[in-house]
């Protein structure tokens, strides 16, 4: 947390807010916490086919987790590239890793997963269906623990290549092909 | 605003942050970790409270496995004690009255209680033998209760509430873990667990524990005949294939001894036995369409003597089936059904007399839940099944739950159902052949029924500090009595009772720092019973007086040093007037020490504010023990 300059006492009060709605939030921080950390890590082990520019972490109905990435991971740099937290943006095809997390229907999830199929571009949510629906990676819990599932063919349609280091821990799920809901 | 209210926020802010990362041992920037390390964090503790914050749409209170090591207890009632809400009372060296909302007694029968999914109440009379039961303590996962009506979900039997008794997965108990201690009145105990993997998807796990109790001493300074040991022998295995299936199988086996004397019934002082042997099997499978589907199989098998009194051999099969899956945004639908077998000989020596002697009763039921978000701060749930068993017709029993999060750190919840007890075989078919002071069964006992309607609220009041707050009242109709008789006549069994019940839960829980943890907790109950307007039973309404009006509990988790632990309990049970058993204040305390990285020590007291206190009945006593254990966990042999 970085003192900000300040000019007056709407800015003061309006950070003082901020900081006592986020209170409640340290029941949840250290699961965020995780979850940041690992999205940082997954960007690290995978390979886009372009590496040019800003690196661009979209995080689409998820306040509490952007809020923690970003105090997590500013500054941060990935492959030599800025990285660059964004939060509910209208075009996703200009990110890196897009995250689908709670606040988004289902139909959005689906809308969006397949907008992004085919492009290089990581697809990452904890929702049932997230898999089925096209996506790549999906966050769970087991155990008290944080899992992670991979479907391997939208990566192959991707462009986008995953280390080994992060695939041996994933569990590798089918990408059913019938029907999506 | 100055600066000095800047660095104020600054300061707060940064505590909050370090305050988490130090209690978990973490270093402030998470992303130095490697990723198995990340993958490795136990999230459960702060989720469980996230999670807990949403979800908290009844009295349900969590017990980790790490909560019950700490406090010492050896045995799964004393366990139950930690529980605010129970009321745990130990009538003498073998037996145990454990119920939620009043209705204990030794043989309390409106609450479920399950050990990994197998139900361990005994559909003879409802209720559970307590000194049948065992677990491996050290691989406890964790124990849930739920307060208040949820048959919906878990059973007719569970009126007042459920028990959910849940181990380790074999995967989180792996390698060789050993202990054994000994002391005063739990004279000497010892315990073995070795687990290992299969293959890369599956781990499994077994365990041999024995532990023997010194008899209490009765009132009068006079030994009680009550000692008791127990062998539990265990096997767990889980199998997680990659196509998304998982299956797990759970063997146990004991045999106990409980000692006994009676001049009139078991002269020549024969231990009474119990043995079984059980085993599950459960399999669950997430299917492509992200509904979970999930199978379970158990047989229980028991054979039960108690010289002079009782005897009886039960062989129980029982088959369940769920489905889970969402449905559109808004709906979260599970559905279910069920069938249980129970097939048992009873010996019936000349007291209790079973009729027939050998029964077969069977029960089955279904049940659907759907969860709808109304809007994002706004859930409903509604529950109904449906129940019927040998004794008793087809009936509904249905549950609404509402709740609200009114904003970030508080959320509302209430609740209405309607739950049933279902008549057993004790209702039905048991003579006490004793002219104007026994008993008969009847085979038109109707299912005891029970309405409640419940109110809580959860708040997060600072960093760090939970407080429940649950209210309950519930009408109960149907209630169980006696019929008085003359000689040569006996009394029989009937539906003639109804009461009412409403009571006040309030629980806390402080991180009062990153090393001291602690739970504050205080229960009211106000139990009134009344007979019905055509019976001349007055007896029955003694049971009220069997409630205690007031219960409260402090409970801490204190680490003085990176190697001391320090756990402890102080508990209060106001006055049982039934029994004229005042009211009673008693403190547990474990001190630990983590003596070298694979060896630790533990000294542990219970009951140590008075040499003995009466927590049940008119004749035995509880009394103060002190015990010493050693566990050694080398892991990986």
């Amino acid at each position: 947390m970085h003192p900000t300059r300040t000019r007056g006492s709407v800015r003061t009060c309006v950070l003082l807010a901020a900081l006592l709605a986020s209170t409640p939030a340290v029941a949840n921080d250290l699961a965020q916490r995780i979850k940041a950390a690992f999205l940082y890590n997954v960007a690290k082990f995978v390979d886009w086919p372009h590496n040019e520019g800003d690196f661009h972490l979209c995080i689409q109905g998820a306040p509490d987790l952007a809020q923690t990435t970003r105090s997590e991971l500013s500054g941060k740099q990935v492959r030599d590239r800025p990285l660059v937290i964004r939060e509910q943006v209208a075009d996703v095809l200009d990110c890196a890793i897009v995250y689908l997390g709670h606040e988004l229907e289902d139909a959005a999830i689906v809308a969006t997963l397949r907008t992004l199929r085919g492009r290089p571009i990581l697809s990452v949510g904890e929702a049932p269906l997230l898999i089925s629906a096209g996506g790549i990676l999906r966050l769970k819990q087991a155990q008290g623990k944080l899992r992670f599932e991979v479907a391997l063919e939208p990566v192959e349609e991707s462009g986008l290549r995953i280390s080994s280091k992060l695939l041996r821990l994933a569990e590798i799920v089918p990408h059913p092909t019938g029907p999506s809901p | 605003m100055r600066a000095s209210r800047y660095f104020l926020m600054i300061g707060l802010g940064s505590a909050l942050t370090a305050g988490a990362a130090a209690q978990a041992g973490l270093p402030e920037d998470l992303t130095e970790l490697s990723l198995e390390a990340l993958l490795d964090i136990e999230v459960t503790s702060v989720s469980k409270q996230a999670e807990a914050l949403a979800d908290a749409a009844a009295a349900v209170y969590v017990l980790t496995g790490d909560e019950i090591r700490r406090s010492g207890a050896q045995t799964l009632p004393e366990a139950l004690r930690l529980v605010p809400g129970l009321h745990v009372a130990r009538v003498d060296g073998q037996r145990w009255a454990i119920s939620a909302r009043g209705y204990n007694g030794d043989v309390a029968d409106k609450l479920e209680v399950l050990i990994d999914g197998r139900s361990i109440y005994s559909p003879l009379f409802s209720g559970v033998f307590w000194d049948a039961q065992d677990v491996f303590m050290p691989d406890l996962e964790r124990i849930e209760v739920i307060r208040g009506p949820a048959a919906t979900l878990w059973g007719s039997n569970a009126v007042n509430g459920v028990i959910n008794i849940v181990t380790k997965a074999a995967a989180d108990t792996q390698g060789l873990l050993t202990y054994a201690g000994g002391g005063d009145e739990l004279q000497s105990f010892a315990g073995v667990r070795y687990g290992d993997q299969i293959g890369e998807h599956g781990a499994w796990r077994a365990h041999l524990r024995h532990w023997e109790r010194d008899a209490i001493r009765t009132t009068d300074a006079e030994r009680a005949h009550d000692g008791m040991q127990m062998t539990h022998v265990g096997l767990r295995a889980d199998w997680a294939p990659a196509d998304h299936s998982q299956l797990t199988v759970i063997a146990n086996g004991y045999q106990n001894g409980l000692q006994n004397f009676d001049p009139a019934l078991n002269p020549n002082g024969d231990d009474n036995k119990q043995s079984g042997a059980n085993l599950l099997a459960r399999w669950s499978r997430l299917l492509d369409d992200g509904a979970r589907l999930s199978l379970q199989l158990f047989w229980d098998h028991t054979e039960r003597t108690q010289h002079g009194t009782f005897g009886e051999v039960r062989d129980t099969w029982d088959l369940q089936f769920q489905h889970a899956r969402d449905w559109g945004a808004r709906h979260r639908i599970v559905w279910g059904a069920g069938y249980r077998l129970s097939r048992d000989a009873q010996d019936n020596p000349p007291l209790i007399v079973f009729t027939p002697a050998e029964r077969t009763v069977r029960s089955a039921n279904i049940f659907v839940s759907d969860e709808i978000a109304l809007r994002p701060d706004t859930d409903l749930i509604l529950n109904a099944r449906l129940e019927h068993n040998d004794f008793s017709d087809a009936d509904i029993q249905p549950s609404i739950r509402l709740r609200h999060a009114l904003n970030p750190r508080t959320t509302l919840w209430s609740k209405v159902s309607r739950a049933l007890r279902l008549p057993n075989r004790l209702d039905a078919d048991v003579l006490i052949p004793l002219p104007e002071v026994g008993a008969r069964g009847n085979r038109d006992f109707q299912p005891e029924e029970s309405w409640s309607y419940e109110l809580g609220m959860r708040h997060v009041l600072r960093d760090n500090l939970i407080v429940d707050i649950a209210t309950h009242f519930t009408a109960y109709d149907e209630l169980r009595g006696v019929e008085p008789a003359s000689a040569p006549d006996i009394p029989l069994i009937v539906n003639n009772y109804t009461a009412e019940a409403s009571g006040v839960e309030i629980t806390s829980q402080w991180q009062a720092s990153p090393t001291l943890k602690l739970h504050l907790a205080y229960a009211y109950l106000n139990l009134d019973l009344e007979p019905q307007a055509d019976t001349a039973d007055v007896q029955t309404e003694a049971a009220e007086n069997q409630a205690p009006r007031h219960q409260a509990w402090l409970r801490w988790d204190w680490d003085p040093s990176p190697r001391w632990q320090v756990g402890g309990q102080l508990r209060h049970v106001s006055a049982l007037a039934d029994f004229e058993l005042p009211g009673y204040t008693e403190l547990d305390l474990q001190i630990g020490w983590q003596w070298q990285p694979n060896w630790q020590l533990a000294l542990t007291g219970q009951s140590l504010l008075n040499p003995s206190h009466r927590e049940w009945g008119l004749a035995s006593a509880v009394e103060r023990s002190v015990f010493l254990t050693f566990t050694w966990t080398p892991g990986a042999l």
